[in-house]
């Protein structure tokens, strides 16, 4: 089969590899559908990323249908049409019993590696480094789906593949982000970063209540979906133009925002000296993230207010105002997205009418052209804001 | 805070488990000073000057690394071609030759470190999402280790407390065997057990299993105890249990109790090998 793999820093490919077949009793193999290219496979791209090897097969984004299961998986069956969430998880540990199952204690088999990091280990998560897994990802033709009885979402008919396959990851990222933010009637929430977790956060911000949103970007066509998407409700910054730091003050009648979400990460761009200075430092190894949009985040936040994170992070940086932090009773909300119960309610939604998750896509591509989709995207040339790649036409 | 202060060895002696020299403050303060020794280190090293040498004092591992690496840095050394350079690292790697050979350092000594004489304890703990009788029911019935522990490859229970271990150690994956007798056991609390004399592997074990706080289910301690035959300093290396991999047992045995399998990677595929057979063909390099 077809499958696009990672090569070296800056470099996939598309390569013939074996098909997936069924390693454990509870797995299942997944013909994908269709699948796509998550903001964070540009921290894999780019080298960001440890324990990443060459031939690695990339992505965490897919759906598809089920044509083979391990004998001992229940609730699903071959012919299944399923979403299936880029963690993870066992469903029976302590944290998946209680619905974090992105902190999954038995799905990553080199849980090791991260405790020698973080302390203590989450879960797995498809194509996404040896840290955390080393599992085979989902930009292919098929890909085995371990734990197929918990992780698996079964799509009703009549959704088409472009409204649900953003329910795997960067539908429920942006909106437990929101969720994150516990927002009450009147609350301005600002969101850095409008590439689809952005947008998605945007919505489910004004969708979980909030009377205003700031969307923060400099790339126009991302302000635009932002304008486009949402109703007069949201009002977008352009960093490149002006001080984040004052627009906000101004947009919130001198408060600060009353929740603020990060969703750039840990390659956010910087101006001016203290951009370099991140740069430098990343370059050099002495910090491992450029966590610009967390300061901002941090100092434009009002008091008493959240911080929310759904951006990557992976390692250590400076320069943290944390006594802003402190001092303003500030909340910080972390964490990857505990997917499996945050998409049943989405689903809802998009069943409903309520929204269409499909309005992020730019580009439609065929999977062997994913190294030039992986290109415009990290790139954002050609408008890319989130590039969908079919296998069935590679 | 004031008590465990009173516990601390005045100056640097080292004591093992069951060691009986008690160097605290509080008590040297009661020795009347003419019989006070001028160093701990003193009395030993009078004793053993009579012997012809001091007990080594360095443990297995560090001597076999110290052996490696003093090797390797010989190697080095002879490879250069001023003497200047290459004085210095001979002499250096043939110090820790000599050091890993003998098992003595002279430092350590000063230092009253003892490594050679202490039994090393691993100790792990992990918590299970599962009650105490049922974690303790699984490991109880032996016939089920091997489904965690990789080392083991089989266990016969030959009768009420007795079984015969298997396992394959050591670089070379040769099978080895003991035999190891239950000696204390309190279903759902606690199962102690030692090896029987004359098998591989001699060592004392406990896994105790208590309720966790919060309906989490079972934490499970495990210690193992061994006493590395010093001397052969392939010992620590070819025992079949370490730190690292006593805790990877038990996360295996959460997963078998919890997932029901032991999450795996190993023959999904990969453009691995099919990129680099491509890139030599072109003349590529990685």
């Amino acid at each position: 089969m077809k499958a696009v793999c990672w090569i070296a820093p800056g470099r996939v490919s598309v390569e013939e590899v074996p098909e997936p077949r069924i390693l454990n009793r509870r797995d299942a193999i997944v013909k994908v559908s269709a699948t796509a290219i998550c903001g964070s496979d540009l921290h894999l791209y780019d080298g960001y990323i440890p324990g990443m090897r060459a031939g690695d097969i990339l992505g965490h984004e897919f759906m598809g249908q089920v044509v083979e299961v391990g004998p001992d998986v229940t609730g699903l069956k071959v012919g299944d049409r399923v979403v299936v969430p880029f963690t993870i998880t066992c469903g029976r540990c302590h944290y998946c019993e209680r619905g974090q199952a992105s902190l999954c204690d038995n799905s990553n088999p080199n849980a090791w590696m991260v405790e020698k990091l973080y302390g203590y280990a989450g879960g797995g998560y498809y194509g996404y480094s040896h840290l955390f897994g080393g599992y085979a990802g989902g930009q292919a033709e098929y890909v085995r789906v371990p734990f197929a009885d918990a992780g698996p979402i079964k799509l009703p008919d009549g959704l088409r593949d472009e409204q649900a396959l953003f329910l795997s990851d960067v539908f429920p990222t942006g909106y437990q982000a929101a969720e994150n933010c516990d927002i009450a009637p009147g609350d301005v929430v600002a969101v850095w970063g409008c590439g689809p977790v952005g947008q998605f956060a945007v919505k489910s911000a004004l969708m979980l209540g909030a009377e205003r949103v700031i969307a923060i970007d400099r790339v126009p066509e991302r302000l635009e979906m932002v304008k486009r998407h949402a109703d007069g409700r949201t009002h977008t910054v352009d960093y490149a133009d002006e001080s984040v730091f004052e627009a906000v003050r101004e947009l919130t009648g001198g408060r600060g925002a009353d929740a603020c979400i990060d969703a750039v990460g840990m390659e956010a761009h910087g101006f001016g000296l203290a951009g370099w200075y991140d740069r430098v430092k990343q370059a050099v190894r002495l910090e491992t993230d450029r966590p610009t949009a967390l300061r901002e985040a941090i100092m434009s936040c009002g008091k008493g207010g959240t911080v929310s994170v759904p951006g990557v992070y992976g390692g250590v940086f400076d320069k943290m105002p944390f006594g802003a932090a402190f001092a303003k009773g500030l909340t910080l909300k972390t964490g990857q997205t505990n997917v499996p119960a945050v998409t049943p309610k989405l689903l809802e939604r998009v069943q409903q009418g309520e929204i269409d998750p499909s309005f992020v896509i730019t580009h439609r591509m065929r999977l062997d052209q994913a190294p030039e989709a992986y290109r415009l995207f990290r790139d954002k040339r050609d408008g890319c804001i989130k590039a969908v790649l079919s296998p069935a036409s590679a | 805070m004031a008590e465990e202060k009173q516990e601390t060895p005045r100056r640097g002696v080292r004591r093992g488990p069951g060691e009986v020299i008690q160097t605290t403050v509080a008590n040297v303060a009661e020795i009347p000073a003419r019989e006070r020794p001028m160093r701990e280190a003193a009395a030993p090293e009078r004793a053993w000057r009579r012997d012809g040498g001091p007990p080594p004092n360095v443990a297995a591992t560090e001597r076999t690394l110290c052996m490696l690496g003093g090797g390797l840095l010989v190697a080095q050394g002879l490879r250069r071609r001023s003497w200047l350079a290459a004085l210095p690292l001979i002499g250096l790697g043939g110090a820790l030759v000599r050091r890993g050979a003998t098992g003595r350092s002279g430092v350590y000594r000063r230092m009253g470190v003892r490594g050679a004489e202490e039994p090393v304890t691993l100790a792990q703990t992990v918590t299970i999402n599962r009650s105490p009788e049922e974690v303790y029911r699984f490991w109880r019935q032996l016939e089920n280790l091997p489904k965690f522990m990789r080392h083991v490859a089989r266990v016969e229970t030959l009768n009420a407390t007795r079984s015969r271990w298997t396992v394959q150690a050591g670089p070379l994956g040769r099978a080895v065997e003991w035999e190891s007798e239950i000696v204390e056991d309190r279903p759902n609390e606690l199962i102690r057990w030692r090896t029987l004399p004359n098998g591989a592997a001699q060592h004392n074990g406990e896994v105790r299993f208590a309720p966790a706080p919060g309906n989490r289910g079972t934490e499970v301690h495990v210690r193992i105890e061994y006493r590395p035959a010093y001397g052969t300093a392939v010992a620590a290396l070819t025992y079949p249990l370490n730190r690292h991999t006593l805790r990877e047992e038990i996360r295996r045995l959460k997963q078998v109790l919890e997932a029901g399998e032991v999450p795996r990677v190993k023959g999904q595929p990969s453009g691995r090998r099919v990129w680099r057979l491509h890139h030599a063909a072109r003349g590529g390099a990685a």
